[in-house]
């Protein structure tokens, strides 16, 4: 998961999240119909895609049959887990800069307890207004 | 043993890390004396000043090469300077000695530091170009990704982006995600991601509870300081400190770093975003930047340390051969 994806390694990939595991002539007919290229271009990909842990294959007869080893939402949320984990834990290596901590103990009263500061400071400016 | 130029350069890295040394336990008490009073300082002219903590050693170690390089040790002007703080024997260097050992030792954390940031960095590039591709982009630098969790976040070192998730979204209104966009679209102007990795960078030379201070400390400045980016009337500042409640109240519900559910990490969070929430409704008058405090202290810290690296050398020759 650490590599960056090209835009065909990326098309790839949504269309095997899509398809039931597949070889690489059948990827090609797809795409041959849709974007051109060739089987040595999708074989390639499926590769590369594969050495990027990004894909799994069996092998079946003579050809391999490749399937994403984890489901797109699955590897947004794991992507998401790791790049805010800095700032969750205010690591001493956080790259990220966040709206908000994540946690699931706040303390609910804590944060009633500024909402109702909000709605006085708003209704004391409101007051000054109206004068 | 060397001789000669390549002994002086040397010398002068050898006097150049204990400096370093020397400094930042200097600043690192002046710190600890003074961190309850940053405060009281405008978000700006804190952060200002938690880069200057950092710095501090650096620039004090190498006011200090420059003294006892011969460019003031051998001025006749000086001479009164050079009975202050001298080096012994600076064209000649022992490879087998405390100076070659310190020196070394200091080269061997610096890499090791600088391994792991790169690492770091290396790691968080890949993974904020995944999920650029993965993503859909809003507008300019902002991108949508589809997941349920609802975050909000800037990353990329050299080309930050923001990112929103869908789950956020469909769980917030239009002006609550305007307000966020808003809070990110500003770290992205700060360059926020980058400053973090320099400014953890400078802090790992630091002992573990002072680095933590000076993190959390820029870290929440950071957070402040893009919180109030694009606020113009107070109404606005109530505004986002509305949203900021409403978000954590939200994100609350969604934790993804289980682990982490301890009181020190909530006593974090609750601290971090009371003080932000206070610091949008309050509109006090903060001090002026101390100019005269921090060129006394930076002197001061310079003098110390300059004069320490001579007693120290001495008491180290005294007390043991080379």
């Amino acid at each position: 998961m650490s590599m960056q994806l090209g835009e065909l390694e990326k098309q790839v990939l949504e269309y095997l999240w899509k398809a039931k595991p597949t070889d690489a002539k059948q990827v090609h007919s797809y795409f041959e119909k849709n974007r051109g290229g060739t089987l040595n271009t999708i074989q390639s990909t499926l590769e590369r895609l594969f050495k990027k842990e990004l894909l799994g294959r069996v092998k079946n007869g003579h050809a391999y049959q490749y399937f994403p080893k984890v489901a797109r939402q699955e590897l947004i949320g794991q992507l998401i887990k790791n790049v805010t984990h800095d700032f969750v834990v205010e690591d001493e290596n956080s790259v990220v800069a966040a709206f908000s901590s994540i946690s699931s103990e706040l303390d609910e009263r804590q944060l009633d307890k500024l909402e109702a500061m909000i709605e006085q400071q708003r209704q004391k400016l409101q007051k000054i207004a109206e004068k | 043993m060397i001789y000669g130029q390549w002994a002086l350069v040397f010398n002068l890295l050898t006097v150049a890390v204990l400096a370093f040394i020397v400094a930042n336990i200097f600043v690192s008490i002046t710190f600890w004396l003074v961190k309850s009073k940053l405060q009281h300082y405008a978000v700006s002219t804190r952060k200002v000043l938690l880069w200057l903590f950092v710095l501090a050693p650096w620039l004090i170690s190498l006011c200090a090469t420059l003294f006892f390089s011969p460019l003031f040790q051998n001025g006749s002007i000086f001479v009164w300077l050079t009975d202050l703080a001298h080096w012994h024997h600076p064209d000649i260097f022992y490879f087998l000695s405390w100076h070659s050992a310190s020196l070394l030792i200091f080269i061997g954390f610096t890499l090791y530091i600088l391994i792991r940031k790169i690492m770091i960095l290396y790691r968080n590039h890949h993974q904020i170009n995944l999920l650029r591709v993965l993503g859909v982009e809003k507008s300019k630098q902002v991108y949508v990704i589809e997941s349920s969790i609802p975050t909000a976040f800037t990353g990329g070192v050299f080309r930050p982006s923001c990112f929103i998730s869908t789950g956020l979204v469909e769980q917030t209104s239009a002006d609550d995600i305007e307000i966020i966009i808003q809070h990110e679209l500003a770290h992205v102007h700060y360059s926020d991601p980058l400053k973090k990795w320099l400014f953890s960078f400078f802090s790992a030379y630091f002992a573990s509870n002072i680095k933590q201070i000076f993190i959390s400390m820029m870290s929440l400045s950071m957070e402040q300081s893009a919180d109030s980016f694009f606020i113009r009337n107070q109404q606005q500042s109530h505004n986002v400190a509305s949203t900021l409640v409403k978000f954590t109240k939200l994100a609350a519900n969604y934790s993804i770093h289980p682990q982490y559910k301890n009181e020190l990490f909530v006593h974090f969070c609750r601290h971090s975003i009371e003080q932000r929430v206070l610091h949008l409704l309050n509109d006090k008058q903060f001090r002026p930047f101390p100019m005269g405090g921090v060129v006394i202290a930076i002197f001061l810290l310079a003098l110390i340390s300059t004069t320490s690296v001579d007693g120290l050398h001495h008491v180290i020759e005294t007390l043991f051969t080379h």
